[in-house]
């Protein structure tokens, strides 16, 4: 019974689904009933205005917000960081793009959202959330790309290197300053992960844990990659794709955590 | 005189109001119910095509579900309706059988 139910228009399953097979349960079976049941399919399609929510409250839209607001957040950080760099050529160049990263998704959301107020279009709106989400997802992104490939000021003549032995930085800091610049370090870098971990939980969180977390770990490796090969200045640092492995199983949790309760409801959604 | 009535309600929904006229039912009382006092056999997909209907003419409101059953509930905007509905069937009704019988004497 459960397959005729999937013919019928999202906005109508969800808002009639359950009452409806009740009441097919509770008919005797008979060919007749399956003319009758095409006859209301039809007008399900038919009908244009969708029907009224029984529950306004629902549809995820406190968590749309949520997301807006940190990828606003998010943003205001990347053009700061960007404002606060120093000259040199590398540096200038991610000063051009840099921007364009956190800005041009925020934009977007700003456009979809006015558009979608104009039209008033019920699928646009619907289509909100998801919008956020990816535009949170590439603001995360920009901000970490930002944070990690602009060169390091005064290495720019010392060539690509490797650091494989987690913390070094911290253990053989030679004074108390050193060590607490390293420990921030490590504190950015697993806060801009657990970000990315959260993102990458609200846009497929429902693959689990182990896909999230692997995506966050290889976006951690190939920045490495990229910071030993472009030159930056910085070493690929065992310490920092650690790090970020830890943070982006945190921002996970955290995902996994706020969606405790809502989960049937996302189901029915979905299916 | 009520409005004059503009056809909605002869696919049924009629019957229905009838049947929550006497308070709040799920889908499969009205089914028996409407069976009852009219013979009329409502089948599901009719009756989901009539429940909506009225519930977005505000003529009905759904109340919380009971287990799977969700109940219906008249408003009183659908009460008044169905009551012009009804004036207006028994004057048609009268005007016809008056006829009727002139017709035979």
């Amino acid at each position: 019974m459960n397959i005729i139910l999937r013919l019928f228009p999202t906005d109508w399953r969800l808002r009639y689904g359950d009452e409806f097979l009740a009441l097919l349960d509770d008919q005797p079976p008979g060919g007749r009933r399956w003319l009758d049941i095409a006859r209301c399919l039809v007008a399900a399609h038919q009908s244009r205005s969708a029907p009224p929510s029984l529950d306004p409250t629902a549809a995820g839209r406190p968590l749309a917000l949520a997301v807006l607001v940190l990828a606003a957040a998010v943003t205001v950080l990347g053009a700061v960081f960007v404002g606060t760099a120093s000259h040199s050529a590398l540096r200038k160049a991610g000063e051009l793009v840099a921007p364009l990263l956190v800005i041009v998704p925020i934009a977007v959301t700003v456009a979809f959202g006015w558009e979608t107020r104009r039209q008033g279009d019920r699928s646009l709106r619907s289509a909100l959330p998801k919008v956020m989400v990816d535009t949170f997802l590439l603001s995360v992104l920009g901000l970490i790309a930002v944070a990690t490939l602009t060169p390091q000021l005064g290495f720019f003549q010392q060539p690509p290197w490797v650091e494989l032995r987690p913390f070094i930085d911290v253990l053989s800091a030679a004074t108390g300053v050193e060590r607490l610049q390293a420990v921030a370090d490590i504190a950015g870098n697993a806060m801009m992960f657990v970000l990315l971990g959260f993102g990458l939980a609200l846009w497929r969180g429902m693959a689990g844990a182990v896909p999230v977390v692997a995506l966050g770990v290889g976006i951690a490796v190939l920045i490495e990659g990229l910071q030993a090969g472009l030159g930056t200045g910085r070493p690929a640092d065992s310490t920092d794709v650690i790090v970020r492995a830890l943070g982006a199983a945190i921002g996970y949790g955290v995902w996994r955590v706020s969606t405790i309760g809502r989960r049937s409801e996302h189901h029915v959604a979905t299916t | 005189m009520p409005r004059p009535t503009t056809g909605f309600m002869s696919d049924g929904s009629l019957l229905v109001l009838i049947s929550l006229a006497t308070g709040p039912k799920h889908g499969y009382a009205i089914q028996r119910d409407v069976a009852a006092f009219s013979g009329v056999d409502l089948g599901p997909g009719t009756l989901y095509v009539i429940l909506p209907r009225l519930e977005r003419e505000g003529l009905v409101d759904p109340l919380p579900a009971d287990g799977r059953r969700r109940p219906y509930r008249i408003t009183d905007h659908g009460r008044s309706m169905l009551e012009g509905e009804l004036n207006q069937a028994r004057t048609l009704s009268g005007v016809g059988l008056r006829r009727l019988q002139e017709a035979q004497s």
